[in-house]
């Protein structure tokens, strides 16, 4: 399964574009790797919190750590640090204290899985939101 | 003086397990370097690390600033070394590693852009014109080949530069653009690219015009289509560099020749092993040994070692290693800065 890192807590800077282009904000994701990932010492709540899925590989999820990139002069750059973010606040309450008590959420997110799950892909999908588009995450992982 | 804080990133174990969540916690902790009057230091231990790495959103400062380096034991013996910490990230039309914060330091590691697909880079950096880069001791490597276009070892776009016993590697594409060390500079800065060695690429230092002072000193440049080229005049004081391609015309501005009164054409290198990216220099190498001028005192950037952090002693040798016999020369294995300002 793949194991999302995902910010907890937002930074800021007090230049916009740089704030824009280069902070994370609470519910990005910041980086995915494989499943039983030994996280280190720092990755973990207060800062970030893991989600899990369950069976899906590192390379299903990475478009969600992928920046937010624009033409810009005529050249491709990055202009917002992730492309999606989690809507953090709108998460069911359920959703909401899991991460702050445990810093995990499990989601099944195909039909193969039949372990313990916090919730579908299909239920949570919808609290994904890209960024440049504001419109929520509809597709299958 | 700042307080030194620092974390560590190791595959298992460490603060981090990858050198980017390093970035992003720390960006949540302290942000602002300056208002905490903090320097931070990130310690990259020996693993592969496979994560895409961006610097950006921190407040930083000439001695409020961070540095990424492989502490001893952790990085590269000097040449690519897959049991030393090394990031490895496999992106088209972006950085390996990316910095886009003033005043950054980078010590001993070793980034490979495996793509080749075409703005696939190694390292980048898009600063401030008052940003400053420190690229020290390290390996920039790209994917040689490739009909999808221009992909660069090290691409700098900064305020002042200052790199040092570097290799670039590897930045080799079918359409001839793709550049070792490329000056990326600032209209109106200066880059001090010293003792660097760039290998395999279309365009080994390229100077281009963006009026900018790129100046290079004791670098090689060594099977690369186009040795040091020129779009416009490399800086007085360029010198002491050497290549192995022939002279094409003498002075500045469009040729392939590196500047320099005391520098040299045509020469034939001697590496322990150049295909698997050893460019440790033979004893008998008769092309970069005893061929540079001493840094040691130089007023831009002072400096006495060489990639493996090997005093450099006697007649320098051109280009990122120093030949130092068996038994002989002495070690900085300790990190002391060095660092100006």
């Amino acid at each position: 399964m793949a194991e999302l890192l995902v910010r907890a807590t937002s930074s800021a800077n007090p230049d916009p574009t740089k704030d824009q282009r280069g902070c994370y904000k609470r519910g990005m994701p910041v980086v995915v790797m494989p499943d039983g990932h030994p996280w280190g010492l720092l990755e973990r709540l207060p800062t970030f919190v893991v989600i899990k899925f369950p069976l899906i590989s590192v390379a299903r999820v990475q478009k969600y750590i992928q920046a937010q990139r624009e033409l810009v002069n005529g050249e491709t750059v990055a202009t917002r640090r992730r492309l999606w973010r989690i809507r953090w606040a709108d998460l069911p309450q359920a959703a909401q204290n899991n991460l702050q008590n445990t810093g995990e959420l499990t989601i099944k997110a195909t039909s193969d899985y039949t372990g313990a799950f916090d919730y579908t892909w299909a239920q949570v999908k919808v609290y994904w939101q890209n960024q440049l588009t504001g419109l929520n995450e509809t597709a299958d992982i | 003086m700042a307080t030194l804080v620092t974390v560590t990133v190791q595959s298992s174990g460490g603060d981090y397990t990858s050198l980017s969540a390093a970035e992003s916690g720390q960006q949540a902790i302290r942000a602002d370097l300056v208002t905490r009057d903090e320097q931070l230091d990130i310690a990259c231990y020996a693993f592969e690390d496979t994560t895409q790495v961006v610097f950006d959103g921190f407040t930083t400062d000439a001695t409020r600033y961070l540095r990424v380096y492989a502490p001893p034991g952790q990085r590269h013996s000097g040449k690519w070394d897959t049991t030393k910490y090394r990031l490895v990230v496999n992106v088209g039309d972006s950085s390996a590693f990316r910095v886009l914060d003033n005043d950054f330091r980078m010590d001993g590691l070793q980034v490979y852009n495996t793509s080749t697909a075409a703005g696939a880079v190694a390292f980048s950096s898009d600063t401030s014109t008052s940003g400053t880069l420190y690229a020290i001791n390290s390996i920039y490597r790209c994917a040689p080949g490739g009909a999808a276009g221009t992909r660069h070892a090290f691409n700098p776009r900064v305020g002042t530069l200052y790199a040092r016993n570097c290799i670039a590697w590897g930045a080799l594409s079918d359409n001839g653009l793709s550049v070792g060390f490329r000056d990326n500079l600032w209209s109106g800065t200066n880059g001090y690219v010293y003792n660097c060695t760039a290998y395999n690429c279309s365009r080994g230092f390229h100077k281009q015009d963006h009026g900018s002072n790129f100046y290079v000193k004791n670098c090689l440049a060594a099977n690369c289509t186009l040795s040091f080229p020129a779009t416009w005049n490399w800086p007085s004081g360029s010198d002491y560099n050497a290549c192995d391609t022939a002279l094409t015309t003498t002075g500045n501005g469009g040729n392939n020749d590196p500047p320099g009164a005391n520098s040299r054409v045509s020469q034939t290198f001697s590496f322990v092993d150049a295909a698997t990216g050893d460019f440790h220099l033979l004893s008998t190498d008769a092309g970069a040994k005893d061929f540079g001028t001493d840094l040691s005192g130089d007023a831009d950037q002072a400096f006495s070692d060489d990639i493996d952090y090997e005093t450099r002693s006697g007649s320098w040798d051109i280009g990122a290693d120093e030949y130092v016999a068996a038994g002989g020369g002495g070690s900085n294995a300790k990190l002391v800065k060095t660092y100006l300002g």
